[in-house]
């Protein structure tokens, strides 16, 4: 991972002789992060992958004009939570599926997936989530697992904090029922 | 960015009488070996791949357009204005818009086009909605130039950069 601030990482793209270093060095600080955002909400490691490139491919496309009134952190979180949540989107639609098909479909890549190594107690907490909402999925997820402060996850998913906050605490809740029943 | 100190988001959970409080959990995912160290360079790979400097050639009107930036545009409008046809009526030999909104929805709902292909195409062409129109010799009509910005800004926001670079005048 690279120590460079994110000022200094977007001052060398767009003032240094070499912006592809500057970008590769981007990857490299933010590819974990995105890429563990993104398959906890789609799952398989494959969709994940694709799309964790996608995201970088849109970034490289438009970080010319990034006018950094928000965080290079927060909007490519952005970029990755809505590209995400389109793929679950288009899924859905392709399938003509129900909500609670494709979260069962979800939940039955996780049992098959050579990629996954939690114990007992992991997988069914993500089996639980699996039965919320994509958007609260990516709430609970960001404040759950990415530890996010409240005010980063509202530039991210582009709602109040407040809103957030009492999604998350419905999400708990239906996540306690899940693994209580 | 400063993450939440954990403390704070187990009170949360204790608050909310969740038993996920009584400890930290992990996902549980995994990825192949050497996954991250290969990532950056496969990006690369693919940004090369689609470097907008092999499809720039010199456009008719003198300003340097890509072609295919160009066509992507012309699509696109062909695009929304067809989705806005749908939801005319004939109204004495005239076309008319029964419901703006609805159609807004259409267009929304119209997802085999990339909006990120879409934006990068019209911004990258220097192109205003008044040049898409001009270019494909449609009159001037106020419901189809609203529906556009609409959209335009509407995939502005969604990643989040400024509507009016590619909603306003160039010149």
């Amino acid at each position: 991972m690279t120590n460079y601030s994110d000022e200094e990482l977007l001052d060398m793209y767009s003032n240094g002789d070499n912006p592809d270093y500057a970008f590769n060095l981007i990857v490299r600080k933010y590819q974990q992060a995105l890429y563990w955002h993104i398959r906890r909400l789609v799952v398989v490691h494959d969709d994940a992958n694709d799309i964790v490139q996608d995201v970088f491919l849109k970034a490289w496309g438009a970080l010319g004009r990034f006018r950094r009134d928000a965080g290079l952190y927060t909007w490519l979180y952005r970029i990755a939570t809505n590209e995400a949540l389109t793929f679950l989107k288009r899924k859905k639609n392709r399938y003509f599926l129900p909500f609670i098909d494709v979260g069962k479909e979800l939940a039955e890549s996780l049992e098959a997936d050579v990629y996954y190594e939690g114990n007992e107690i992991e997988k069914e907490i993500q089996k639980a989530i699996l039965t919320l909402p994509d958007k609260q999925r990516a709430v609970f997820s960001l404040r759950y697992y990415d530890e996010m402060k409240y005010e980063d996850m509202a530039a991210i998913m582009g709602t109040s904090q407040g809103a957030l906050k009492a999604s998350y605490h419905h999400a708990v809740k239906k996540i306690e029922k899940y693994i209580g029943s | 960015m400063t993450k939440e100190p954990p403390e704070n988001i187990r009170q949360e959970l204790i608050e909310a009488g969740s038993t996920l409080s009584s400890g930290r959990h992990r996902d549980g995912f995994s990825v192949p070996d050497a996954y991250f160290d290969t990532l950056p360079q496969k990006i690369q790979e693919k940004i090369a791949e689609r470097k907008p400097s092999d499809y720039r050639i010199p456009a008719l009107t003198g300003r340097k357009k890509p072609v295919f930036v160009f066509i992507a545009s012309v699509v696109a409008f062909v695009a929304i204005t067809g989705l806005l046809m749908i939801r005319h009526e004939a109204d004495n030999g005239h076309l008319a818009l029964t419901d703006d909104a609805f159609s807004m929805d259409l267009i929304s709902l119209y997802s085999s086009l990339d909006p990120y292909f879409i934006y990068e195409a019209v911004l990258e062409s220097d192109m205003t909605v008044d040049e898409l129109q001009f270019g494909l010799e449609i009159e001037e009509n106020d419901d189809y130039q609203h529906a556009l910005n609409e959209y335009l800004e509407g995939i502005s926001d969604y990643y989040w950069q400024d509507a009016n670079v590619i909603t306003d005048p160039v010149n």
